[in-house]
């Protein structure tokens, strides 16, 4: 198993100034994670919890107010290791289309509304890979088929499509050139429940064919659930806790996953769900030490002032929580 | 002597068709289609109306608002024909009766006001208190909701965090006493974990005050929780309806069976173990007679395809399905 | 004015707009100070250059420029502002009332809109202006101009009211058991306010730059100093032939610094107002 992408101590900060109000949101503060080849590595976390902020500089090119202000980000294709953040728009692209994909939220608004879809895939083909149209339209129409798309989609135009079809002629024009990694920014959300399970399981079809790395960002747990091999769970811009899909769902230790688990809806029982008191602080001012300390039911005094670090409780389950590290500690003492 | 008519709200036969302009010519669409319902004054109750996207269901819940002129069917409220109503009838009493909560509670106020505007608007403008009373009456009421006056006056929407300001959203529909609230996907919007304390506040709303809920949502997860009843909806017609245990614990109907079926759950051990056809969905053919749900049935049979299926009564609910016959 | 002295201290377009205004006001201020009456010629000599004793030198009608240009502005923007007033009100009321109102109201005042809207407004005015030859006074023609300008900034009024009843808050202004009247004026409007800054500005380039192409063809009251009698003035005693500039620059170095000014306070105040930068706005709050 090899590193394909890995964040150390990364920091990114919006800084905004504007009529004479300063005003900084440390969306992504001090994360650390490495995703190995070949898994589908979820990133959870609610609305505010900076995992959008997070893809953006995973992904690079982005622009002020965001700013790195610590850490780095590198790639690792065949063993050539880049460094994410200073690579030029050149490189980019020609790193993007080779091995990055990207379906974002919505993608359904990717696809150019006064072209068929077939011309649109032959489009993005043979920029990169310059051919023929017969044989991209075939290579097009046996990837559809492999995936299970209807081959019929081909000579449509984009609106004539439903939201859900839309959404995974998307997913399978961002995949067709078997990129080696693909982030999926909330690739189910707004889609019906049909329709998402159809989308999910297009993702694990691609993602087993082709060996492919997927970086899924969703704040649903269902889909992480269905999909994801490790999560790692974001809450006011920090990793909290990382481990295997299993073990977050069933066995989390850290108080803020413990609740989030816990406050799910089940289709088989009506019991009284407990629901965390509280809300997500804002970025721009959060408070000091454990940022989950005010909301936390188990706070000890430290947590108010000391920021608790990322400590392997287990091989591939690491915790940020004060109280799980003393736990640990005494338990193998 | 007559039993009083204790039918908080029927919904009869409610019919909306929309025009759809495609060059020249034009299509019909029919948003809803002949739902039937009704509501007990003396049982409050959650009720819930659950679908996919274009299933109706919105359209449904606009129409009992009187948002959205009936194309044709009956709406009863209170004994009295809501369509029937004049303009100033409805401002002095029906909306005094029934209130909504919508699904975005960044669009349901202005950004360009301050948020306590809404409320104190509503308090005078149905002359709940008078000008000195307003304060006192609208902080019980944020107190229902789990907030104060103190935290949310003079702020703006954008200052607020989206469960806050969906609570705001609720207890300005609560300041009437209305006998039923609209809520369109109060919840979809936030966060799963704030999702909980939000729909338990809804039940106690129905438990301490015996407000009747209508519950929109395509969130079957949710509705489980919350409703008494449910009425699923598939492109306009109601397909199952009855208590929500019955529904979604042994749906009848197949369609109610596959939206079950892929509710994704947060559970490694229960994903699915097979994939979903979702190919016949695509196509956006027209309905042409039979049964709205004959082109993607497991179970389908002949008769679903030439005829409507009726609505029948089977295991304490109503389905609409030949399968129950 | 907490608002007012933000908007001085961050917005450069703002300050700069608001200083030339201010200045132009002075100026207008300074007229009721003139020693010299508006109509008296033969004041003072008669087409001296600019010096310490004339500063903008004086005209062929003998008449020192500057004083003039007092007059000349002070007229022609309380001609515009006339206008302004009328135009921008009726296309503001008719705009959000048709749009709101919909229906039959909304198609027959469309259909009013759209002939305003086809007129031919230079031939018009030039017409009207000739038959009222000589009875043409500034007041009139604000009154004039606004009834010819308030057309087409209403057709942008109520496609904005008509976008704005569709959205929630609209509905929930409606079960608040708000009535339509004050769900236009005090949900509604507020939203129009960037628009109907930049159409003030509009408004009055539109009246000056009008009142000016009238004034050149010598169909406004030329007894009156303005800013288009001036030039007229200026052209009739070809100042610019015989090497006057002065007598032109004047008028219309000060037309253009009162439109810049205009555009530039106006630009300053709606990115101010827009709701979506109100955000990066916000103080933050504990």
């Amino acid at each position: 198993m090899s590193i394909i992408v890995e964040a150390n101590r990364l920091k990114a900060y919006y800084m905004t100034r504007s009529y004479g109000v300063e005003r900084t949101v440390q969306a992504v503060d001090n994360i650390s994670l490495q995703v190995q080849t070949g898994e589908v590595f979820g990133i959870a976390g609610e609305s505010g919890c900076g995992k959008s902020t997070l893809l953006k500089v995973l992904l690079g090119g982005f622009r002020p107010p965001l700013k790195v202000i610590d850490g780095s980000v590198k790639y690792r294709f065949d063993n050539v290791e880049t460094d994410a953040l200073t690579l030029s728009e050149d490189s980019r692209r020609d790193l993007s289309w080779k091995s990055i994909s990207y379906v974002p939220q919505g993608s359904m608004h990717v696809l150019n509304p006064v072209r068929r879809i077939q011309d649109i895939f032959h489009d993005f083909i043979s920029a990169h890979r310059p051919m023929r149209r017969q044989d991209s339209i075939e290579m097009t129409q046996n990837y559809l088929r492999d995936l299970g798309l209807t081959e019929n989609v081909l000579t449509s135009y984009p609106h004539q499509l439903s939201g859900g079809m839309r959404q995974r002629v998307t997913i399978a024009l961002a995949t067709i050139l078997s990129p080696k990694l693909i982030f999926a920014d909330e690739p189910t959300t707004a889609l019906d429940v049909v329709v998402q399970r159809g989308v999910i399981q297009l993702l694990k079809e691609i993602q087993q064919k082709e060996g492919s790395t997927v970086i899924l960002i969703t704040h649903d747990m269902g889909v992480h659930a269905n999909l994801a091999t490790r999560i790692a769970v974001l809450y006011a811009g920090k990793i909290v806790e990382e481990a295997d899909t299993r073990t977050i769902l069933q066995n989390p230790r850290h108080p803020y996953t413990q609740y989030l688990i816990k406050s799910l809806p089940r289709l088989d029982e009506r019991t009284e769900r407990v629901s965390i008191p509280g809300r997500p602080p804002a970025l721009d001012n959060p408070p000091s030490g454990c940022r989950f300390h005010p909301r936390c039911p188990l706070a000890l005094d430290k947590c108010r002032t000391i920021d608790p670090d990322m400590i392997s409780i287990r091989p591939g389950h690491r915790v940020a929580c004060h109280l799980v590290t003393e736990e640990t500690s005494h338990a193998t003492a | 002597m007559q039993q009083p008519n204790t039918t908080l709200l029927h919904a009869e036969d409610l019919t909306k068709i929309f025009n759809i302009r495609q060059g020249f010519s034009s299509k019909k669409f029919h948003a809803v289609d002949e739902a039937t319902f009704s509501l007990d004054a003396n049982q409050p109750e959650i009720f819930t109306i659950a679908g996919e996207s274009g299933s109706g269901k919105t359209t449904l819940a606009r129409m009992i608002l009187g948002m959205e002129r009936l194309t044709s069917g009956v709406l009863r409220y209170k004994g009295r024909n809501v369509a029937e109503l004049s303009g100033s009838e409805k401002r002095s009493w029906f909306f005094k009766e029934v209130q909504p909560v919508f699904q975005d509670p960044f669009a349901t106020f202005s950004p360009l006001k301050r948020i306590d505007h809404y409320l104190y608007e509503t308090v005078y403008n149905y002359k709940i208190t008078n000008k000195a009373g307003a304060d006192d009456y609208i902080n019980g009421v944020l107190n229902e909701v789990g907030l104060s006056l103190v935290e949310i006056k003079g702020r703006y929407p954008n200052e607020l965090s989206g469960g806050q300001a969906q609570r705001v959203s609720i207890a300005r529909a609560l300041i009437t006493r209305p006998s039923l609230i609209v809520a369109d996907e109060p919840v979809s919007m936030l966060d799963a974990s704030l999702r909980m304390s939000i729909v338990n506040m809804f039940r106690k709303l129905k438990d301490d005050h015996g407000v009747n809920i209508l519950y929109i949502t395509h969130d079957l997860a949710t509705a489980y929780y919350t409703a008494d009843r449910i009425a699923i909806m598939l492109r306009g017609w109601i397909v199952e309806m009855g208590p929500v245990e019955r529904v979604l614990g042994e749906p009848l109907h197949p369609y109610t069976q596959l939206l079950k079926q892929s509710i994704p759950a947060a559970d490694p051990d229960k994903m699915w173990s097979e994939n979903v056809n979702l190919t016949a969905i695509e196509s956006e053919g027209q309905h042409r007679g039979g049964c709205k749900f004959a082109g993607r049935c497991p179970a389908v049979m002949d008769i679903c395809r030439k005829k409507e299926p009726p609505l029948i009564l089977h295991q304490e609910r109503l389905v609409k399905c030949f399968l129950y016959e | 004015m907490n608002t007012l002295k933000d908007l001085f201290r961050f917005s450069p377009s703002f300050r700069i707009g608001a200083i030339i205004l201010i200045l132009v006001l002075v100026l207008i201020g300074l007229s009721f100070f003139s020693p010299y009456e508006p109509d008296a010629t033969r004041a003072v000599p008669r087409n001296k250059a600019p010096s310490a004793e004339f500063l903008l030198g004086t005209n062929s009608n003998g008449q020192d420029v500057f004083w003039m240009l007092t007059f000349a502005v002070r007229n022609s923007l309380v001609m515009a502002g006339l206008a302004v007033l009328i135009g921008r009100g009726i296309g503001v009321m008719l705009g959000m009332i048709s749009g709101y109102v919909g229906g039959t109201l909304d198609r027959v005042v469309s259909s009013i809109v759209d002939s305003f809207i086809v007129m031919p407004r230079l031939p018009l005015l030039i017409l009207i202006a000739s038959i009222m030859r000589g009875q043409m006074t500034m007041v009139t023609l604000g009154v004039l101009l606004g009834l010819l300008d308030w057309a087409y900034p209403s057709k942008r009024y109520r496609s904005q009211i008509l976008s704005l009843r569709e959205r929630e808050f609209t509905q929930t202004a409606v079960f608040a058991g708000m009535s339509t009247l004050k769900i236009v004026l005090q949900e509604h409007l507020p939203f129009l306010i960037p628009f109907l800054l930049a159409d003030i500005v509009s408004g009055f380039l539109f009246a000056i730059g009008f009142e000016v192409t009238l004034s050149i063809l010598g169909l406004s009251d030329l007894g009156t100093q303005s800013i288009g009698t001036m030039i007229y003035w200026g052209n009739y005693y070809n100042a610019l032939l015989s090497n006057r500039i002065w007598i032109l620059a004047a008028p219309i170095g000060a037309s253009i610094i009162i439109v810049i000014g205009f555009y530039l306070m106006s630009l300053g105040l709606s990115t101010f107002l827009d709701p979506r930068t109100r955000l990066e706005r916000l103080q933050v709050k504990g």
